[in-house]
């Protein structure tokens, strides 16, 4: 059975996704030893390839798969690079859906680009006894916990889960949640009323969280959790401010209520850095760790 | 400020700081524990390993465990399944105590976090 670990990358005016996909793929490479395909569009792929090489992105990507940008007209984030500084851009994140039918691979592993892989933990879900499989809780480095907001939809609402990493076979059951989660988004605004969250930002999360419940028996079951420990969060207010020759990475953490004030942590296990304007200002660092020798000689960055 | 501020300030970042190590480590540790064997999910711990080695010792060659996610998976090789239980948990504790160890010499932020 064919399998790898997917990533999609869609560009926007200032978030250089793609850049944060090449740095991941070459962090899946070196701690996962699994091929990486890319998910993205025509726009985002010249960009890729005005920075990097061919060669460097055969090495990155097995494949990539080329797909028209989704339409997120109307879907602004706002992308926060600590605390003092904050901007809305478009979301394009509303093709995530698709995956099933875009992955080259019988089993997939579909994680986020931000989600930076740091250790071969992963590697458990290959060749595993379930068809999909998702993320379901995090857990932050300040509260140890995960914020209240992102335990459940609502404060009454049904468990969250989280579209950060998602397992899954090429499979009837597979299919079946993608269609549903397909579902899910053209009628997002019923079912936001239905479920009871607000906000007007399509959330992959969110969509996946309500086709859980459903899969679920309408229950709350961890049929679909991943059997890893919770999910590494680290928040947009955050700041990455080193990495190491061991590919540790090094954050200031925002103190609770003091804004402003940080201590350092180390990290060196697989992390969701929300703080995007952090990983593009390192990627050069992390290629620099993580790509062979062999191939910085044509690197067209400038690694120094 | 204050100096004996500013040092129970210094302190508390430090704690911080060290909380956070021994968190990782201890999150690594627990993250190593969960392992795949004939499709299924396993955590190891001494009670698991306690417990295949009394049904090796009783001359089983396989038998059915319930996984973490609650499916009964059979294994159909029970000294394979032994020894990677047994070497995933002798592997984990050796690293988090050398972890511990390590991490008892560095007394200060600076030291955490650049060495």
């Amino acid at each position: 059975m064919s399998k790898g670990v997917v990533m999609i990358a869609h560009n926007n005016t200032e978030i250089d996704y793609a850049k944060m996909a090449f740095v991941n793929a070459l962090l899946v490479r070196k701690n996962m030893g699994c091929p990486v395909s890319l998910i993205t569009d025509e726009g985002t792929v010249a960009w890729l390839r005005q920075n990097f090489t061919d060669a460097q992105i055969n090495f990155a990507f097995d494949q990539i798969v080329l797909t028209e940008t989704p339409d997120s007209k109307n879907n602004i984030k706002t992308y926060n690079d600590s605390s003092f500084t904050s901007k809305k851009l478009t979301y394009n994140n509303k093709n995530r859906v698709d995956v099933y039918d875009l992955s080259p691979y019988e089993e997939t592993l579909l994680i986020d680009t931000d989600f930076l892989v740091l250790d071969d933990s992963l590697n458990r879900v290959w060749g595993c006894a379930y068809d999909f499989l998702i993320n379901k809780d995090i857990v932050t480095p300040s509260q140890n916990d995960a914020f209240v907001d992102d335990i459940r939809l609502s404060k009454l609402g049904i468990p969250q889960y989280w579209a950060t990493v998602v397992y899954f076979k090429k499979s009837e059951l597979a299919k079946q949640v993608f269609e549903l989660v397909k579902h899910i988004k053209e009628n997002y605004t019923f079912y936001k009323f239905t479920y009871g969250f607000s906000g007007n930002l399509y959330r992959n999360d969110y969509a996946f969280s309500i086709a859980m419940h459903v899969m679920n028996g309408f229950t709350e079951d961890n049929a679909f959790d991943l059997p890893n420990s919770k999910l590494f969060f680290i928040s947009d207010v955050d700041v990455l401010v080193d990495v190491t020759d061991e590919c540790e990475l090094i954050f200031l953490i925002e103190k609770e209520k003091e804004r402003g004030n940080y201590y350092a942590i180390k990290v060196r296990r697989n992390v969701h850095v929300m703080n995007k304007y952090s990983i593009n200002r390192f990627a050069e660092r992390l290629i620099d760790i993580c790509m062979p020798n062999a191939l910085k000689v044509e690197n067209k960055i400038d690694v120094n | 400020m204050d100096s004996r501020l500013k040092a129970a300030y210094d302190f508390s970042n430090y704690r911080a700081t060290l909380n956070q190590e021994l968190e990782q480590h201890h999150a690594e540790y627990a993250e190593t524990l969960i392992v795949q064997f004939g499709g299924g999910f396993f955590t190891v711990d001494t009670g698991l390993i306690a417990y295949i080695d009394l049904q090796i010792r009783n001359n089983a060659k396989n038998l059915v465990l319930v996984d973490n996610k609650k499916t009964p998976i059979l294994i159909e090789d029970l000294a394979e399944f032994n020894s990677l239980i047994t070497s995933t948990y002798n592997s984990a504790v050796n690293k988090l105590f050398m972890a511990y160890t390590d991490v008892k010499k560095k007394r200060t932020v600076k030291k955490l976090i650049e060495e």
